[in-house]
């Protein structure tokens, strides 16, 4: 099938399979999934200009609807959310411009390529401990109830919680009775960074990160991401649509099945206790870095 | 499994159906009639194009599934009154 904006013959069942699996990985995970739907259309055959700017427009459309779904089932936490915008804005500038200074240094693939597969390889195995510690327990405490979302390392939460910085603020849907506002801006500030210097959402940092270092329960999480992701993607697609990247016809046809993909992934986890989203979530950040590396060793 | 979330299930997969007949519908739909236009503004008026792209986007995410949604409401509701 011809796509005129783009000129590029691509196959629309593949496309709309590459869709239904990010569709899902999304909704399940509250991620936005560029990690596996750029070198898909990347293989297809589709510029990689185009595969930045298309990518984000199906991921707004992707998130859309897992955020109503998630929305539905009260796993996303509006206020948190626009706190979280504080500092991820910011972060994503700050990114950005350490990007341009390591292209005008010549440094950039030299940097990044190495500390990307770092990041992804340190939350793969942290969350590979966390999940081990917290089924061990459980296993010595012998009962599990229902929906329980603990985590061996709830006490970093705590703790991080604690943080005698004012101003506070309270998060009833995240059954957080109060924390600094400051603790907030910070995770997000860095999540920010790491998606502006590295590309994509980065859910695969922001999620763990509201997990275990401020305590957000594993459902709200991945709504809320999912949030975040909707606003970023957004703004994504309009500069990238200015700019000429973006195959809206590419993006609505993966959108087809991203759609109905999202819409599973998010009910799954209705179903699913958090600390088996977390153990699901461990391959993600590593297929990511076996990715990057490929791609780096491919030249 | 609890009562609502069996109730929720059990209406799941007919309101995903009918959304993803309306997105494949809708696609269908801009590829064949906004097709060329959509190229002619990528190519001509960028600021059109970012606009529309976006609003496109949002209509298929947003639009779309809430018209599923009110379809099999009503559907239910229909149900319920009838039993």
């Amino acid at each position: 099938m011809m796509f005129p904006i783009s000129g590029v013959h691509l196959n629309p069942v593949i496309l709309v399979a590459v869709g239904f699996v990010v569709g899902v990985c999304g909704g399940f995970f509250g991620v936005g999934g560029s990690f596996l739907a750029g070198p898909a259309l990347y293989g297809l055959g589709l510029p990689l200009n185009f595969v930045i700017g298309t990518d984000l427009a199906h991921l707004t459309g992707k998130s859309l609807v897992a955020v109503r779904r998630h929305s539905a089932l009260g796993h996303v936490d509006m206020k948190f959310a626009c706190l979280m915008m504080i500092g991820t804005l910011p972060g994503v500038e700050v990114g950005a411009r350490c990007i341009q200074h390591l292209k005008m240094t010549g440094q950039l693939d030299r940097v990044v390529g190495p500390i990307f597969a770092a990041i992804l390889g340190l939350i793969a195995a942290f969350m590979t401990v966390e999940v081990v510690a917290t089924l061990r327990a459980k296993r010595a405490r012998s009962a599990s109830s229902g929906k329980s979302d603990r985590s061996a390392f709830a006490g970093v939460a705590k703790r991080v919680q604690n943080l005698p910085f004012p101003p506070f603020v309270k998060l009833p849907r995240s059954n957080i009775p109060r924390i600094s506002l400051w603790s907030i801006v910070a995770v997000s500030f860095v999540s920010g960074v790491c998606s502006g210097f590295l590309g994509g959402g980065a859910g695969y940092i922001r999620m763990p990160s509201m997990v275990y270092l401020l305590g957000i329960p594993t459902h709200v999480a991945v709504g809320t991401d999912l949030f975040e992701v909707i606003v970023s993607a957004s703004y994504g697609t309009f500069t990238h649509a200015l700019k000429g990247n973006v195959d809206i016809l590419v993006a609505l046809i993966m959108h087809t099945g991203g759609a109905i993909g999202a819409e599973i992934g998010a009910l799954l986890t209705q179903y699913c206790q958090g600390i088996w989203i977390r153990a699901a979530f461990i391959p993600l950040p590593v297929i990511g870095a076996y990715i990057l590396l490929r791609r780096m060793g491919a030249g | 499994m609890t009562p609502q979330q069996k109730s929720e299930l059990r209406w799941f997969f007919p309101e995903t159906l009918i959304y993803a007949v309306l997105v494949a519908a809708y696609c269908w739909a801009v590829f064949h009639f906004f097709g060329p236009v959509l190229r002619k503004l990528s190519a001509e008026h960028r600021l059109d194009y970012a606009m529309l792209a976006l609003a496109l986007m949002v209509v298929q995410g947003f639009l779309l599934e809430r018209i599923a949604h009110a379809i099999i409401t009503m559907f239910h509701r229909d149900k319920k009154v009838a039993s």
